[in-house]
């Protein structure tokens, strides 16, 4: 693809970097915590982790994080206050390739169409997005499916490629130059290193059916006993809804302390069975049955219909936590199966 | 806010159950026994009532130590109330001391409706040991407030 | 290594072939390795689904609940989640016929990566179950000493504040899925408190302290009621370790009422009875 330029960084001046980045800006990246990694504010650059494939929550949270505040009120005074905006801007560091896939899609949730969301946009204007490339491909991982080039990325600032002892840094926009400024220009040796690393075959898992015609179909299988199969086992947790890079389900809460309350949106997720409790007392969705249709269908049906994309980047992580060992990849390879059985009929 | 000099008074929930320990404050009231002002009291029908959750729920709101107060085993007005409570109530107490809540921030008694002066003295005794534990931290949720924005909508800070 | 799989997958294919039973819940092979799956089985034919080895981490029983209307359900279980069947008959969730529990000597599971017993089954106190209906192998105990990583013993030994940070920490990775709570055959409240919004109980979202009282009150709630068998400790996909806690109120359930939960059907679920001279000592 075409960039701007290319700089190379190398591997062991990541953290003096990210020092020097830190000194004007916030800068999150995958950090240790335990057993895996998470998106997290660096104190120091020699704090990144890059040691796990995928940090084990998305980067969603970053501009749609788990607790937000809308605003302050007071009940007696009438008066409503908007929460304040953070000051400094963001460099978001080590972003894989599924989830900026997943910030193109929450990108069309939150800041596309007629109505744009505030407190979104107020953080992902202010955040610089600074990806990296994903050589290796992980058990779980699936992105291929969805077209997602594991080696650039159309809405990053930056793309760091790891090569041998260096990052090719492949600069897209100018807000992402001026990070890299003062870095050594890329030669052409390094250029074809970064090629021959992305042209290298990787060993993909089974093929699922092509996704744009099971997308098709999918909306046509509403009343096949096929759901059923599939739900049986899901317990109804959102583990998986809440590390997705591309579900972005919310509730909209206020606490209130005698006159003076909050209001605050936090994470919801279609799996609870609750999600869909009408005032009236109304439940469309009493079963797994329904939620689990609901799911998917929304994520490979409906917004593509409605947003013109698929709402999975296949990172793989739902695969990974979920308890009981509902697999999308298995799901969709039987649905594609049974659904392609039945339409012949 | 605190002034320089006032030493800390504590906010203490006290649950107390209608027929014995309520009645007992009702007479500790009536005989003038002096006891200190810190308790708020919240009169449950039984101390079976109190479930866990309002214990967590007062501390999380700022409460500085919480009493519950039954009658005593055998006495209760619906026969077997308080022997449940008992029950709940000492896996709760173990618990949070386990966590790290610091002891004495939850305590228990039981107060019959005959012990006006006896309740004076079980609340001046939770009063002072909650005292020297000093203000609850652990557990209170705040709704974090910037201090501009509590001007501006016409608050004070949480009490 | 005791072959189990063969004499569960004949019992089962039988029970399905006599209709003793309408479903068998069993465990199958899952698409990651060192995992197995729950998977629900009407055609003797399809008892070649049926595997067991040392994964077979679930707890089953969470879905008798929602299947019982099917009509009577055969179920592999391992002593643990025998015992919350037990629970649940004796809070009269489901009838004893209603169930057909295949159960053994259990030799314990593995967690993760397969390098270590469990936790869990390293401090097992009913290797062998309390009921069943058909019993695989002997019944002989068959658990052998095994490495496993101690992560609930030291924070016994800690002092209050040091739990207190520790706790804190802990509860600090919880994401709010109720990955825990779902997992958990014990809670089968239509409405869980969390779900309350009138009152609300604790917030929505991550909010510290809200998680904390929300696992603080889970956990009450399931005591006395625990078949410690660790699906809630497994089921977490951010590794929350709750091991201290459930740990802490299964030891003061036994020492101060001698209860051990999911041993007898007829007996009752501890918190709901009481004896006259229960411990006392801690109320002026």
């Amino acid at each position: 693809m075409k960039t701007m330029k290319e700089k190379i960084l190398a591997k062991e001046n990541l953290a003096p970097f990210l020092d020097e980045l830190l000194k004007t800006y916030r800068v999150v990246a995958p950090v240790r915590a335990g057993d895996y990694s998470l998106y997290r504010p660096l104190e120091h650059g020699g704090d990144i982790c890059l040691d796990y494939l995928r940090p084990i929550k998305s980067a969603k949270e970053i501009f749609f994080p788990q607790n937000e505040t809308l605003f302050y009120f007071n009940k007696r005074t009438n008066r409503v206050v908007a929460s304040p905006e953070g000051e400094k801007t963001t460099v978001l560091f080590g972003i894989t390739p599924c989830d900026l896939a997943g910030i193109i899609a929450q990108d069309r949730i939150f800041s596309s169409g007629t109505f744009k969301d505030s407190y979104y946009l107020r953080r992902r204007s202010q955040t610089i997005l600074v990806g990296i490339a994903c050589p290796i491909p992980g058990e779980t991982c699936f992105c291929h499916v969805f077209g997602i080039d594991r080696f650039a990325s159309e809405i990053a600032d930056l793309f760091f490629i790891p090569l041998q002892n260096r990052y090719l840094v492949r600069v897209n926009t100018e807000q992402g130059g001026k990070l890299v400024e003062h870095l050594q220009e890329a030669t052409e040796a390094d250029l074809r290193e970064a090629e021959r690393l992305a042209a290298q075959p990787v060993e993909l898992k089974e093929e699922i059916m092509p996704i744009e015609e099971l997308s098709h179909l999918l909306s046509e299988e509403f009343e096949s006993p096929v759901w059923d199969d599939i739900a049986r086992k899901c317990i109804g947790c959102a583990a998986c809804t809440f590390v997705c890079p591309t579900c972005h389900c919310f509730d909209i809460t206020d606490e209130i302390r005698r006159d003076i309350g909050r209001r605050s949106r936090t994470w919801d997720g279609c799996m609870f069975p609750m999600f869909t409790l009408h005032a009236s007392g109304h439940n469309p969705r009493t079963n797994a049955t329904q939620r689990i249709r609901q799911r998917i269908l929304h994520k490979f049906a409906y917004f593509k219909d409605n947003q013109g994309i698929i709402s999975c980047t296949g990172c793989g992580r739902c695969v990974d936590v979920c308890p009981v060992n509902v697999d999308i990849r298995e799901v969709l390879k039987y649905l594609s199966e049974t659904l392609k059985d039945a339409s012949k009929k | 806010m605190k002034e320089p000099g006032e030493t800390f008074e504590p906010k203490i929930v006290a649950f107390l159950c209608n027929w014995c320990s309520y009645a007992g404050a009702d007479l500790a009231g009536i005989g003038r026994y002096q006891y200190p002002p810190n308790v708020r009291v919240i009169r449950v029908p039984c101390s079976g009532r109190v479930d866990p959750l309002y214990i967590l729920k007062a501390l999380q709101n700022g409460a500085d130590g919480v009493l519950v107060s039954g009658c005593h085993p055998g006495d209760c007005h619906y026969l077997e109330g308080n022997y449940f409570a008992r029950r709940k109530f000492a896996i709760l107490k173990n618990l949070l001391e386990f966590i790290g809540l610091e002891e004495g921030r939850v305590q228990f008694s039981w107060v019959s409706a005959a012990e006006g002066e006896r309740f004076s003295r079980v609340i001046k005794e939770v009063t002072e040991s909650i005292k020297k534990l000093g203000p609850a931290r652990r557990l209170v949720k705040s709704l974090d407030i910037p201090n501009e924005i509590l001007r501006e909508i016409g608050g004070e800070a949480e009490a | 290594m005791i072959d189990y799989q063969t004499e569960i997958r004949k019992r089962a294919a039988e029970l399905l072939k006599n209709k003793e039973v309408a479903m068998v819940i069993g465990y199958g092979a899952a698409s990651l390795p060192n995992r197995t799956m729950p998977i629900f089985i009407t055609k003797p034919e399809e008892a070649d689904k049926l595997v067991f080895n040392r994964f077979c981490t679930n707890n089953l029983s969470v879905y008798l609940m929602r299947l019982k209307e099917l009509g009577r359900l055969a179920i592999v279980s391992k002593p643990c989640d025998v015992r919350t069947i037990v629970c649940l008959i004796q809070e009269k969730q489901i009838e004893r016929q209603q169930v057909h529990i295949i159960s053994f000597a259990c030799p314990g599971v593995k967690d993760g990566d397969g390098k270590f017993l469990s936790f869990v089954c390293a401090n097992c106190p009913v290797t062998t179950p309390p009921i069943y209906d058909s019993l695989i192998g002997d019944g002989r105990e068959v658990k052998q000493a095994e490495d496993f990583i101690d992560n609930v013993t030291e924070f016994f030994s800690r002092l209050p504040q040091e739990r207190w940070e520790m706790f804190k920490a802990e509860i600090a990775k919880c994401i709010r899925c109720y990955a825990c709570r779902n997992a958990c055959p014990m809670c089968y409240c239509k409405e869980c408190f969390v779900e309350r919004a009138l009152p609300r109980w604790i917030g929505e979202g991550a909010e510290l302290t809200d998680t904390m009282i929300f696992h603080i009150v889970r956990a009450i709630h399931v005591a006395g009621r625990c078949g410690e068998c660790g699906a809630c400790l497994r089921a977490c996909p951010m590794g929350v370790n709750l091991g201290p806690i459930a740990k802490k109120i299964q030891e003061d359930m036994l020492n101060l009422f001698r209860h051990q939960a999911g041993l007898d059907p007829e007996a009752p679920a501890a918190l709901s009875t009481f004896e006259l001279n229960d411990y006392n000592d801690f109320i002026k």
